[in-house]
């Protein structure tokens, strides 16, 4: 088995690829960076669609004259960061639970508690305290 | 769509809280009237989003060899594909 592990800039947390068999390998082997780079990109949607959403959605707004702006690419920056953060605050919850679990790896091995279930529970317990929308 | 219901509320507010804190964006209706009609636009833009990561994973599937979902392999080709149906939107 092939294992890489990637560092993700200023994350704590690391990406580990896996191959399980050769072929998996040249697969991604072939795809190079282009593959990695996408691989790194957690959100449910990618940044590009976001900044699509957003002007799309701005556009909208002020063909049905709705708002108006005098500054139409610095509203849709703005938009375009307001909907990152919401979606990307999934991810950022789902890196403090590595965080929290990462603490508690050998408490876990020792009590014999399982990775996904814990981190089910300690993803609802933050998404409450940050009242998330997930 | 690939994203709940209350997310998608949660985007509208999000928009028509962000647009009311820029200074240079007039308003033209109330607040809440905004935040319904970019709900609307959010819900055709994601439906469309929905019909895109269908034509992602029809595309893996039809693939000689079964890919499973969840993979590398499969995660790299939904991608890939899913990038290039994006960019048929001009993105």
């Amino acid at each position: 088995m092939e294992r890489w592990t990637l560092d993700r800039g200023s994350f704590s947390s690391r990406l580990m690829l896996c191959s399980h068999s050769s072929a998996g390998f040249a697969e991604i082997y072939t795809l190079g960076a282009d593959a990695l780079s996408l691989l790194l990109t957690p959100m449910i949607f990618s940044r590009e669609y976001i900044g699509y959403l957003a002007r799309r959605t701005v556009k909208h707004l002020i063909d049905a004259k709705m708002i108006t702006t005098s500054d139409l690419k610095g509203t849709e920056a703005r938009v375009t960061e307001g909907l990152t953060d919401e979606l990307s605050l999934e991810d950022r919850i789902n890196e403090e639970v590595r965080v929290i679990l990462d603490a508690y790896s050998e408490e876990m091995r020792k009590s014999g508690a399982q990775y996904q279930e814990m981190f089910k529970k300690v993803k609802g317990e933050l998404a409450k305290k940050y009242k998330a929308v997930l | 769509m690939r994203i709940s219901r209350d997310k998608l509320n949660k985007l509208a507010h999000t928009v028509a809280d962000t647009l009311a804190d820029i200074d240079h964006v007039g308003f033209m209706e109330d607040r809440n009237t905004i935040r319904q009609e970019a709900r609307k636009a959010l819900e055709n833009l994601l439906m469309e989003e929905g019909r895109i990561d269908t034509a992602a994973r029809q595309k893996i599937a039809s693939q000689r060899k079964i890919i499973l979902e969840g993979s590398q392999e499969w995660e790299i080709l939904y991608r890939k594909y899913y990038n290039e149906e994006v960019r048929k939107l001009g993105i």
